[in-house]
Formats: C-alpha cells, sequence, structure tokens
C-alpha cells in the first residue's frame, strides 16, 4: 500500500504513478510487500519512510526526509510509527539519533550463522543480501560478530531480523 | 533567545525560526541541551511547539 499524508497527518491510500519519482526512487523494496508514507510540502520537498511486513513487526525501512522543518518531520514520524503495534528499525547513525531521542528501546545486533533454505531478498536495489540472508541472520542473543548498529523497537520483535532491511 | 545562542554554538550556523532546523539538528540540540543543562525535555514536548519560542522556553524558563 502507498498512503499520501496531508498537513493534518492523516493518509490517504494512492497509487504508485501519482508519487513523484524524487520520492520512489528512495524506496528501496518492492512496494507489494510494504506500506509506503510520503510527505509533499508545497516546495516539492518530501518526507518519506516505509514498512516492511515481518512476521507479526513491522520493520521501518528507507526514511528520508528534505524537509527543513525538524519538527514536522518528527511529528510525521510519530504519528506514522503509531499505525502500528510493533515496529522496529535497524537505522543508521543520523536515524538512530530520531529513535533514541523518541526513547525507543534498543538492543545490541549480533550476526550468527544460520541456515535458511527460504531466505528472501528485502531489497530489490541490492541483490549482494539475497547471497547472505541464505547463511546469517542479525539477531541481539550473542553471536559471531557485534555489529556497531542497534536495533530499536516498539512491541516485540520478530525471530528473524533481515540482512537487507537496514 | 538562549536557544538560537546554543544552536550556533552546536551547528556553527544562524537560524532565525524553527523551519530553519531540520529533524536530526533537531534532535542533537535536543540531547545535547538535556545534556548540558542537566534537563529531561522529551521529544514529544518539542513536537508539540509550534515555534522557536515555545522550544526556548521548555528549556530556559
Amino acid at each position: 500500500m502507498i498512503y499520501s499524508l496531508n498537513n493534518h497527518l492523516s493518509k490517504i491510500e494512492t497509487s504508485l504513478n501519482d508519487v513523484p519519482i524524487d520520492v520512489t526512487s528512495n524506496w528501496n523494496s518492492p512496494v507489494e510487500k510494504c506500506d509506503y508514507y510520503y510527505f509533499l510540502d508545497n516546495n516539492s520537498e518530501f518526507w518519506t519512510i516505509g514498512f516492511l511486513k515481518v512476521e507479526d513487526a513491522h520493520c521501518a525501512i528507507d526514511f528520508k526526509s528534505t524537509l527543513n522543518q525538524g519538527v514536522k518531520a518528527i511529528r510525521l514520524f510519530v504519528s506514522v510509527i503509531n499505525y502500528y503495534e510493533n515496529v522496529y528499525a535497524i537505522p543508521n547513525d543520523k536515524g538512530a539519533h530520531i529513535w533514541s531521542s523518541l526513547q525507543y528501546t534498543n538492543k545490541s545486533l549480533y550476526l550468527t550463522l544460520a541456515w535458511r533454505m527460504n531466505a528472501g531478498n528485502y531489497c530489490h536495489k541490492s541483490y549482494k543480501y539475497l547471497f547472505l540472508n541464505h547463511f546469517f541472520k542479525l539477531t541481539t542473543k550473542s553471536g559471531i560478530l557485534k555489529l556497531k548498529r542497534k536495533v530499536y523497537y516498539t512491541g516485540a520483535l520478530p525471530n528473524t531480523l533481515h540482512l537487507d532491511t537496514f | 533567545m538562549q536557544l538560537i545562542r546554543e544552536f550556533q554554538k552546536v551547528f556553527n550556523r544562524d537560524i532565525s525560526s524553527l523551519d530553519e532546523i531540520d529533524s536530526i539538528e533537531l534532535v542533537i540540540l535536543v540531547n545535547t541541551l538535556n545534556a548540558k543543562f542537566l534537563k529531561s525535555v522529551d521529544m514529544f514536548e518539542v513536537i508539540d511547539c509550534a515555534n522557536l519560542e515555545e522550544i526556548n522556553d521548555l528549556f530556559f524558563k
């Protein structure tokens, strides 16, 4: 599903054809597997985020904001996160500032060996993880390699954290 | 306004309105000011603010 957000932060279902290319160029996963949200302001600056369904949770992906208005961007962020019960993300350093400042729970991440026959690829712009997803998975329990990034979440985490969702 | 002076110290840039602060700058500023002034202003209070004066009051009044 694709949703456009208006100034009142209510969501309106829309189609891919209605979304500007500047926005969709930031979407790295197939839209049929995700809920994507976007907001456009009068100066064609935008804000967007996606949610990939993983088991009973939703993984926040592809967050991007060109809005100068920080308060507006964070207000949009909070309002969209609140649509979901179990949400998690493995943000980069900048994104981690937002999750951390909103006091979402965080845990360290470890890479661990795990053979999975049906491992998928969730990032359609990068296929390097198609191979890795078969042999490795991310876990919050101690594993072979501790990552610099942390997982931030609200609610419950799924059993499997995919490598190509951050 | 003290908030603007603190923003200039952290980011070495002048601002005159809330619209000139991006989301990452805002969260860094809030976390920095909380640590510096031993405050516990949370982001949910900040996102309810409409302008710099309101945010300034959260930290400095």
